[in-house]
């Protein structure tokens, strides 16, 4: 597929460089310092390539994967222009400027106001639960373990589009339901974080569902 | 093969060139009989054009691309010519509710047709633009009905133009490619396609 990947920083540049790896065609774009994009790119390898300009760079796109922090979000929805139709995934965790918490409450999520922003578009919540160090491992795998990475939206297609893509990046995807249950994930999201970082656990952890 | 078309615009366009190259025999009909001529003449002599009734009874799969809207015209204008004859359904049903799964709406509508609904996820252009890949880099293409010889030659048809067929099975899980549905305009390889086939049952996981 063709993916475009808005951000190149350790999760959209680990990201594109898996997927390319597992033989999409993978465009870089948005970044502040364009010199971010071009080595995104040269990382993952001959499938793929940057475009500075984020509108073009969503042209033709199978699936547009957001990888920018929550407080860029009107920003790169702004340079990208017009998303409807599109498969949009969005990799990003609301969080307060300080990394201190979520900066929305449960009775919406980031999924949900970023999805308002762009009606037309065809929004999956997913990528979240996860650590950029882990993304860029040689392997996904942990203590032998496919990690589970949930996801959510409204729009099957974009689900199955978007579920392939966690497949390709290594990870175990399960659809979580509707767009709203981006209100539980992205806590679950956070609690991972803190787990990590306050609690000292490190980055190098997921989680994985457990079924019998 | 020999098969006949009913319906010439994006869709049944390009799929009458795609089958043009792949060396099919075609006998193509349209709503505008002019535009069913033009594309017979452009693809030469193994492509003729006729009317509908004339093409529904002719060759060994009749596909069905017309407009949506059109479908139950044309339907109705064929009576009978479509009993036992296996039918492709290309067609996609904008604007219409038929109350269930188009594909399983027309095996009712044509009890004694073998219907197969094939060609109908992908954008036209991806259909235009796509086709006759090599190899790995095959987009997968769905297709369900419940005869399994007609299933089989609509893979056939599939592959011809270079896809890679890949077979729902029974009308029971064409809901997973109708409009709205999770394979529906869905863009892949087979083997990651096939990683994602949902379960036939709705709702379950």
């Amino acid at each position: 597929m063709k993916v475009t990947v808005l951000g190149a920083g350790n999760m959209g540049g680990g990201y594109g460089r898996l997927w390319a790896a597992a033989g999409h065609e993978v465009l870089f774009s948005y970044a502040l310092d364009p010199s971010n994009l071009a080595a995104a790119a040269a990382t993952a390898g001959p499938r793929a390539s940057y475009d500075e300009d984020p509108q073009r760079a969503v042209t033709g796109a199978n699936v547009v994967v957001l990888c920018v922090p929550w407080q860029q979000v009107d920003d790169v929805l702004t340079r990208t222009g017009d998303l409807s139709g599109k498969v949009v995934a969005e990799a990003i965790s609301p969080l307060l400027t300080d990394m201190s918490g979520l900066a929305v409450g449960f009775d919406t999520s980031g999924a949900e106001q970023l999805a308002a922003k762009i009606p037309d578009a065809r929004v999956v919540m997913a990528l979240q639960n996860t650590f950029a160090d882990v993304v860029n491992a040689p392997r996904r795998e942990l203590g032998g373990q496919t990690p589970t990475m949930f996801f959510c939206g409204d729009d099957p297609a974009a689900k199955t589009t978007v579920s392939a893509l966690i497949t390709d990046a290594g990870y175990e995807p399960v659809d979580a339901g509707p767009l709203t249950v981006a209100r539980y994930l992205e806590p679950l999201c956070y609690f991972t974080v803190n787990l990590a970082y306050t609690q000292g656990l490190g980055s190098h952890i997921g989680l994985k569902l457990l079924r019998s | 093969m020999h098969i006949a078309l009913i319906g010439t615009g994006n869709i049944g366009g390009t799929l009458a060139r795609h089958l043009s190259r792949a060396g099919h025999t075609l006998i193509l009909a349209s709503g505008r009989p002019a535009t069913a001529m033009a594309l017979a003449e452009e693809l030469g002599s193994d492509a003729t054009a006729a009317v509908p009734a004339q093409a529904a009874v002719a060759g060994d799969a009749v596909v069905l691309a017309v407009p949506g809207a059109a479908l139950d015209g044309l339907l109705d204008e064929l009576g009978e010519a479509l009993d036992g004859r296996v039918v492709v359904d290309a067609t996609n049903p904008y604007g219409v509710d038929r109350g269930l799964p188009q594909g399983q709406w027309l095996q009712q509508r044509l009890p004694t047709s073998r219907v197969v609904r094939a060609f109908n996820t992908l954008y036209w252009t991806t259909l235009r633009d796509a086709a006759f890949r090599v190899g790995p880099d095959r987009l997968a293409m769905v297709l369900s009905g419940d005869r399994e010889d007609a299933r089989a030659k609509a893979s056939t048809l599939i592959d011809s133009v270079g896809f890679a067929a890949v077979d729902l099975g029974p009308m029971s899980g064409v809901w997973r490619q109708e409009p709205d549905g999770p394979l529906y305009t869905v863009e892949m390889t087979e083997p990651l396609l096939r990683q994602h086939i949902p379960s036939p049952q709705r709702g379950a996981a």
